[in-house]
């Protein structure tokens, strides 16, 4: 006799999802990546385009993804795969497509618990005193550097310490997800989540007393650091360029278009809203990236580094910003131990909140498309992530992060995002997409939103999916800029890639032959 | 910060508080998952 199929996990409280989603949503962008885009396109200026961006794109792809996950729930579905396939029965080929929506969450999971594990290990040497000792940005480079084994230096000698610190974030992950949806994801957000945004709110007050602290420079204050950040330079509106950095911004920043916002809303019944609860997580995530992001780093920067040095800071890359420019800069104040350790605390609570929820597209394909109990798929998915993270943590020096960034973390999003777009206000149709979205909503979406989300957002996705192509993803496709040696480690890492969505593809089929077969059986 | 600075910086703090006051008010009184 064949085992009852088990029941689908589920969320314990409508404020466990939303958090876990706002979790999922907040992460390194939020306090790194958004500041920069805004002190180097108009300042206060950028605001206009973001949240232009913000109500046109990613409010509409946020409420998109969880009525299309909640409806795919329906059907026991909990991945992109299934969830399309149920949107679009006769067509054979868009159950494929929807292998991007575990594909790429997966590659990210593969080098973002190595990164996660950089701010665990940041924030115990915080607390040891290590970090805020070093005198300078050459020390603090050298430091990571070591750290990373990119080189041996009289801080490291050798890659041991950054691998203890990446087993320890990565078997807290796999802890956290072995307990399931509500035993694990849901109680780790509504834990780390309140943490998250007390520590950031612990920060910005700092910062924001900062005053002047060197009085023979009396220029380099706080306020001036704010007018860095916020003063306007409306010229900037007229460029394509800057309006496409908000877009591109608020699309990264709310984590729409990877899939897992679909497997999270897939857990939800078919009359919870999805309406309210997304708002409320972009509006968790927009504080987190606004109040919190624009308060801190770059104001702080200032302060110590003054007006010249500050626009070479702003240009660094988010790593270097955040790894060597913030320590120094949290080093020079009082109690400097405590206010570095809240810093990297909160980078590794926005990562670990956002690391779960990458794993779990894979994890539920397993439970639902091939009725693999949890366990034996958390066993799965390690063994198997554990593997595919090792050249990014060795060949780290080599491209390969990048590389698996390019295709996981940014390719696959915007294609993806677009797609789904489209699949439902045009395949699923817009008045059903309408209805669907209002099912059990505890508040009305504004009827323009029927306008918007069938031509303006898929519109403006399908804008940012051709300028980033020919932009960044054109260059980086051809390996422009890649040097002769790291070649061979790119080209090794694309080829992996293929193979490892080929063979999702092939699990894909081989799941849904099963399903037919035992459709057969039951008829 | 220019006067315009605070006023992009001050419009953007209200906005972000205004829809996280408006949502968790929101949230707060409504139902619970089914």
């Amino acid at each position: 006799m064949k085992q009852a199929k088990a029941k689908r996990d589920s969320w314990g409280s409508r404020l466990g999802i939303i958090m876990a989603v706002a979790g999922s949503a907040v992460g390194l962008g939020n306090f790194l990546r958004f500041p920069v885009q805004a002190a180097g396109n108009g300042g206060g200026a950028f605001m206009i385009p973001y949240l232009v961006s913000l109500f046109l794109l990613g409010i509409p792809l946020m409420w998109i993804e969880w009525t299309l996950g909640r409806f795919g729930g329906g059907f026991e579905h909990g991945t992109a795969p299934g969830i399309f396939h149920s949107v679009w029965q006769k067509n054979r080929f868009i159950k494929y497509f929807g292998v991007i929506g575990i594909f790429g969450p997966f590659v990210i999971f593969v080098y973002y618990t190595f990164i996660e594990s950089w701010t665990l290990a940041y924030s115990y040497y915080s607390l040891k005193g290590v970090l805020t000792a070093l005198p300078d940005q050459a020390a603090m480079q050298s430091f990571l550097k070591g750290f990373q084994g990119l080189e041996k230096n009289a801080f490291f000698s050798g890659l041991g310490p950054a691998y203890v610190f990446f087993l320890i974030t990565f078997f807290a992950n796999i802890a956290i997800i072995f307990r399931g949806i509500r035993g694990g994801i849901e109680l780790l957000c509504k834990i780390a989540m309140p943490v998250l945004f007390i520590f950031g709110i612990f920060l910005v007050l700092r910062v924001l007393t900062l005053g002047t602290p060197d009085p023979a420079k009396p220029s380099w204050n706080l306020m001036n650091g704010l007018g860095f950040l916020w003063n306007p330079d409306l010229s900037a509106l007229k460029s394509g360029k800057v309006w496409l950095a908000a877009a591109g911004q608020t699309f990264f920043t709310l984590s729409v278009g990877i899939g897992v916002i679909l497997t999270y809303a897939s857990y939800l019944s078919k009359g919870d809203d999805v309406v309210l609860s997304g708002l409320t997580a972009v509006s968790m995530n927009e504080f987190a990236e606004v109040i919190l992001g624009g308060s801190i780093v770059i104001p702080a920067a200032f302060v110590f580094f003054g007006p010249v040095e500050i626009a070479a800071v702003a240009k660094q890359g988010a790593f270097d910003l955040g790894f060597v420019t913030t320590p120094l800069v949290l080093g020079r104040i009082p109690m400097s131990a405590f206010f570095s350790f809240c810093w990297f605390a909160l980078l590794f609570l926005a990562g670990v909140t956002s690391s779960v929820s990458l794993a779990q597209p894979a994890v539920a394909f397993m439970e639902d498309e091939f009725d693999i109990g949890r366990k034996k798929a958390v066993g799965i998915f390690a063994a198997v992530a554990f593997v595919l993270s090792q050249p990014a943590i060795f060949w780290l020096g080599r491209g390969v992060v990048n590389e698996l960034d390019f295709w996981g973390g940014t390719f696959c999003l915007v294609l993806f995002g677009t797609v789904e777009a489209i699949l439902f206000a045009w395949v699923f149709g817009i008045d059903r997409a309408w209805e669907e979205i209002h099912r059990g909503a505890d508040m009305v979406v504004p009827r323009q939103y029927k306008f918007i989300i069938k031509y303006v957002t898929p519109l403006f996705l399908l804008i940012i999916l051709g300028a980033w192509f020919f932009q960044e993803g054109l260059p980086t496709i051809l390996l422009k800029g890649v040097s002769a040696a790291d070649r061979p480690f790119v080209i090794g890492t694309r080829i992996g890639l293929v193979a490892l969505f080929a063979a999702l593809a092939v699990f894909v089929r081989i799941a849904w032959k099963r399903r037919a077969r035992r459709q057969k059986e039951l008829a | 910060m220019t006067v315009s600075g605070w006023f992009f910086f001050i419009l953007s703090w209200l906005v972000i508080l205004g829809m996280n006051i408006y949502c968790l008010k929101k949230v707060f009184s409504k139902k619970e998952l089914k």
